[in-house]
């Protein structure tokens, strides 16, 4: 029994088990040999193997040659060497160049540095997506951690664009053969670079400047601390020194006290003696100042300073700070001498530096450095204290304006996108900029992010308008939003910053500026100007009702009259409003719309029952889109109808879904009001416009109006899958038993088909256009005596 | 005038420089391959060297190589002393373990699994005896086994054996805890060598 399990077992590892593996071997050494065949040679190349032979047959290729060449170029062109070569021979290289003249230290730290920048940016080259952010940070780090100057710094960018192209080159992507790349991708890598340097050089002055004023300040409170502690020399200078100087009872009381202090507080120098210093020093704050400075000399400590106070005396023209040093030794008792440095300049100079290096230059609102810094105390705070979100929004084009328009067009631009931001985003908890293209959301508290995705959205809309660059310009800007989130105590700011680049990077940033057509802009306009302008016309009698005919599809019988606005403005054509009205519906007008148009067309209606008695057409008026069947619209179509006693029954009330559907999904209570009273309700845009199928047998509905683009399928030369969406959706109004209507029948090929899918009512231009109401009284006579007299005769 | 190399003070024939650029186009394709595989772990530029360099030697030694009947094994000798020496150059050994290097900058064509499986491989063949992987690395550049066999001066079912053997270890390395080895390699990446290298390799173990 042992035996044969043996057996079958090794039956079982000879026949499958092994074959099996050895066809997954066979599987990955034959992938092994497609790849080596699949690697380029440069003996492949005819030219270069000409060239090889003739150098060997010339002697001209000489082995020691080949290497001392190879030696001396290492980094020139790095033709013949293998990348990992270059990439070697161009990290030694740069260690030379930055320790030449730079204060570096060259060690395996320094050449470990260099190989993950040149690593870095090698994989940034070949890779999918650039991600500037990271490759900018080396340029950064060169300026800010290694400190090289103007000269390394060339002789880095020499240096790294061999090696760049080589790269590229080896990857296959010649210059200019990316996908769809005009440029090549190296040298977008190097500017991010530079790009990259500029502003840490930059964030590197300003760093060196606070130094600057930093230790000269230092110097200058040495300089009086030592004036402070010697007793005797601050004795001899008390009364000729021109800085404040004084002497103090221990509760602040001034007991003698220099002209320059006197000057500096803006009294008379009487004055001054008896009074309490502190009443001077630190605005509101001076007790705090007080208990400070009283606190550490009564705990024993002999001396001590405060480095900037606001000085609060009366009648200064700008606003003081001084820096307040003070020592008590004991030979003096109880008295304790003060020296008031004037430390203003200082102080705002600090101030000036401060915000340059935490805002950036153009915008003016907080840097990257800024964000990171108040993103680090967030997320150091105790765990549960609240999710901290941070949007970002690239904003691509951008470059495009500067490169098509010049820098100073680019920096207006930015300049008015970060108004429009800084006006969408009010209500934010910080908004920032984390490179010259992209700006930063931060959402900490919960009320912001109850509002976070409308704030966003409206971030964005306001982003893609139209820019105004130049006379007669405009451009477009595509933003493209990032999100991160992060919770305190697990994630930390790198974290939270590298997730949010990483978002960006699927979308490829693309700068091409999108220029907004000048007629497409003139119709913006002309179109705004006329909203505003539409409460007055209304009120001067030029928008009047054209009424367009609806017949029976079957028939052709005239049945029924679409109410359709329409504006004969002064001095240009006539205007259908009806976009307009929808318009002004979606920007909340407070023109009395609908119910001026109820108004008229119900009039016209009840004009026409008058004379045509039996024959007066039903009336059908538009809702404007966006416009909601609420409590006030039903009151005031109850009120029109009421005011001309107009039948209900004869109203249609053409609507859109949004208009008769709550946001919660579920039919408006208000319809069953309308439909009550006997008002008809028909749906526009069925197939196009319409989503909530399942809620259609709800909704109380006469009928329903197919979309106009679907109506457009019944051509004379159809597709080859024919009218089957108008159909189905025909199909679909039938089987709810409702009337379905067709807008846009033009001829009678179109309405015979029409009558043959089994729609209901037509409209359009083979029944007619929209005209006065005189004139379709009078259509309707004709089309009445036409059938009449054709009995007759 | 042409700088011929002289061998044993004889005129060289009026065809020499025809010979060996009938033989430089025979067997560069083959070469790069092979050197490409073996010693130079797909870095093309090296593989490009190392062929320059051999047929440098060649050239230099023309007089005598172009009359051996079956050169191959020669310039198969050739190859390996190129191969050594350019990475004597550079302070290394010949490349066998994949390195931070390579996986930035070699091969980058394929897609990251075809590349891992592609690196793993190579990892594999690096653990292979001497002789075992000069004959996959000539399998792999498009020789069949006889031809391995007669250049490697062995029986073609030493060749067979071998290839054979070869795929057997390769798949047992590779292909059947493929995502295990994913999995190592990450975690090898992150190791500092000498970690990697002290480690036992508990898989080879069983």
């Amino acid at each position: 029994m042992k035996e044969a399990l043996r057996c079958f077992l090794r039956w079982l590892f000879l026949t499958v088990w092994r074959p099996a593996r050895i066809r997954e071997g066979d599987r990955l050494l034959r992938q092994l040999s497609e790849a080596a065949h699949a690697v380029p040679s440069k003996h492949d190349d005819p030219e270069y193997s000409e060239r090889f032979l003739r150098a060997l047959f010339t002697g001209t290729y000489a082995r020691g040659q080949l290497h001392g060449r190879m030696g001396a170029t290492a980094c020139q062109g790095g033709r013949g060497r293998s990348t990992v070569a270059q990439l070697d021979a161009l990290v030694e290289a740069w260690l030379d160049a930055l320790t030449i003249d730079c204060p570096v230290s060259r060690g395996a730290d320094l050449r470990d540095l260099l190989r993950r920048f040149a690593l870095e940016l090698a994989e940034q080259v070949s890779g999918a997506v650039l991600d500037d952010r990271a490759v900018q940070e080396i340029g950064v780090q060169l300026a800010t951690s290694l400190h090289i100057d103007q000269v390394s710094f060339r002789r880095t960018i020499e240096l790294l664009t061999p090696f760049l192209q080589a790269v590229t080159s080896a990857d296959g992507f010649e210059a200019g053969e990316g996908a769809g790349d005009s440029v090549p991708r190296w040298i977008g890598v190097l500017a991010e670079v530079v790009e990259g340097y500029t502003a840490g050089t930059r964030d590197r002055a300003l760093g060196e400047q606070a130094e600057i004023v930093e230790a000269l300040s230092n110097a200058r409170a040495k300089h009086w601390r030592a004036l402070v502690d010697d007793a005797d020399r601050f004795e001899k200078l008390l009364t000729s020194s021109p800085v404040a100087m004084g002497l103090l009872d221990t509760s602040g009381r001034v007991i003698e006290a220099n002209e320059a202090l006197a000057a500096a507080l803006n009294r008379p120098l009487p004055a001054v003696r008896g009074t309490d210093l502190t009443l001077y020093l630190g605005g509101e704050a001076h007790a705090l100042i007080a208990e400070h400075m009283f606190a550490a000399i009564l705990g024993g400590k002999r001396s001590g300073s405060i480095p900037a106070v606001p000085l609060a005396a009366t009648g200064l023209e700008q606003p003081k700070w001084m820096r307040l040093l003070w020592a008590m030794p004991a030979r003096y008792g109880e008295r304790i001498r003060v020296v008031l440095e004037d430390v203003t300049e200082h102080h705002l100079t600090q101030r000036w530096l401060e915000h340059k290096a935490t805002h950036d230059h153009v915008s003016g609102l907080p840097n990257r450095r800024y964000l990171e810094q108040r993103l680090d105390h967030l997320l150091s705070g105790a765990p549960g204290t609240g999710t901290v979100g941070i949007y970002a929004i690239r904003l691509d084009g951008l470059v495009g304006i500067a490169e098509t328009f010049g820098r100073i067009a680019g920096a207006d631009a930015l300049r008015a996108l970060t108004a429009r931001a800084t006006q969408a985003a009010a209500s934010t908890d910080l908004l920032a900029q984390l490179d010259p293209t992209t700006f930063a959301v931060v959402v900490i508290r919960p009320e912001s992010w109850v509002i976070a995705s409308n704030m966003i959205r409206r971030l964005v809309e306001r982003l893609a308008d139209p820019l105004p660059v130049t006379d007669g310009t405009a451009v477009c800007i595509t933003p493209t939003v990032g999100a991160a989130h992060g919770v305190p105590g697990r994630t930390t700011v790198h974290e939270l910053m590298h997730s949010l680049g990483r978002s960006l990077l699927p979308v490829a940033a693309h700068d091409r500026t999108t220029v907004v057509e000048t007629t497409r802009r003139d119709r913006d306009q002309e179109r705004n100007q006329l909203l505003a302008e539409l409460p007055a016309a209304l009120g001067r009698g030029e928008v009047t009702i054209l009424h367009a005919p609806i017949a029976r599809a079957d028939t052709g019988h005239i049945v029924g009259a679409h109410a359709i606005p329409s504006w004969t403005h002064p001095g240009r054509r006539t205007i259908p409003v009806t976009e307009l009205i929808n318009l002004a519906t979606a920007v909340g007008l407070s023109a009395p719309v609908v119910p001026w148009c109820l108004d008229r067309a119900l009039a016209d209606a009840m004009a026409w029952r008058a004379t045509l008695g039996g024959l007066a057409p039903f009336l059908r008026v538009d809702l404007p889109a966006r416009c909601t069947v609420d409590k006030v619209l039903v009151d005031e179509i109850f009120a029109v109808l009421d005011k001309h006693r107009f039948p209900a029954s004869r109203l249609q009330l053409a609507v859109w879904e949004s208009s008769i559907i709550d946001p919660y999904g579920e039919p408006r209570r208000e319809i069953i009001q309308l439909t009550s009273r006997g008002v008809r309700l028909y749906l526009n845009d069925l197939g196009a416009g319409v989503g909530r199928f399942d809620l259609l047998p709800r909704l109380y509905l006469q009928g329903v109006t197919i979309a106009a683009r679907l109506t457009a399928e019944l051509e004379r030369t159809p597709a080859q899958s024919g009218p089957t969406t108008l159909k189905a959706m025909i199909d679909w109004g039938t089987h709810l038993k409702v009337d379905v209507d067709l807008r846009d029948i033009n001829d009678e090929y179109q309405r015979d088909l029409a009558c043959r899918y089994g729609a209901t009512n037509i409209q359009g231009h083979v029944v007619g256009d929209p005209q006065t109401p005189a004139d379709l009284e009078q259509l309707i006579n004709d089309a009445h005596r036409r059938p009449c007299a054709a009995a007759g005769g | 005038m042409t700088d011929v190399p002289r061998g044993a003070g004889t005129p060289p024939p009026a065809n020499y420089e025809e010979e060996f650029t009938h033989a430089y186009r025979a067997l560069k394709p083959f070469l790069h391959r092979y050197v490409l595989v073996r010693y130079c772990r797909f870095q093309a530029d090296v593989a490009d060297e190392i062929v320059s360099d051999i047929f440098f030697k060649a050239w230099h030694h023309w007089h005598e190589v172009r009359l051996i009947p079956d050169p191959i094994p020669w310039f198969l000798t050739t190859a390996k002393n190129a191969a050594i020496d350019y990475w004597r150059r550079k302070n290394k050994d010949i490349p066998v373990e994949p390195n931070e290097s390579d996986v930035v900058l070699v091969s980058r064509a394929a897609d990251a699994d075809t590349r891992l499986e592609l690196l793993n491989s190579l990892e594999a063949m690096g653990t292979l005896p001497e002789r075992m992987r000069d004959a996959l690395a000539q399998w792999c550049a498009g020789w069949t086994q006889q031809e391995i066999a007669e250049v490697m001066s062995l029986k073609e079912t030493t060749i067979s054996e071998y290839v054979k053997k070869a795929r057997d270890r390769v798949a047992r390395s590779v292909g059947r805890s493929r995502t295990r080895k994913r999995g190592r390699h990450r975690a090898r990446q992150a190791e500092p060598p000498h970690h990697r290298e002290n480690r036992p390799d508990r898989e080879d173990q069983s």
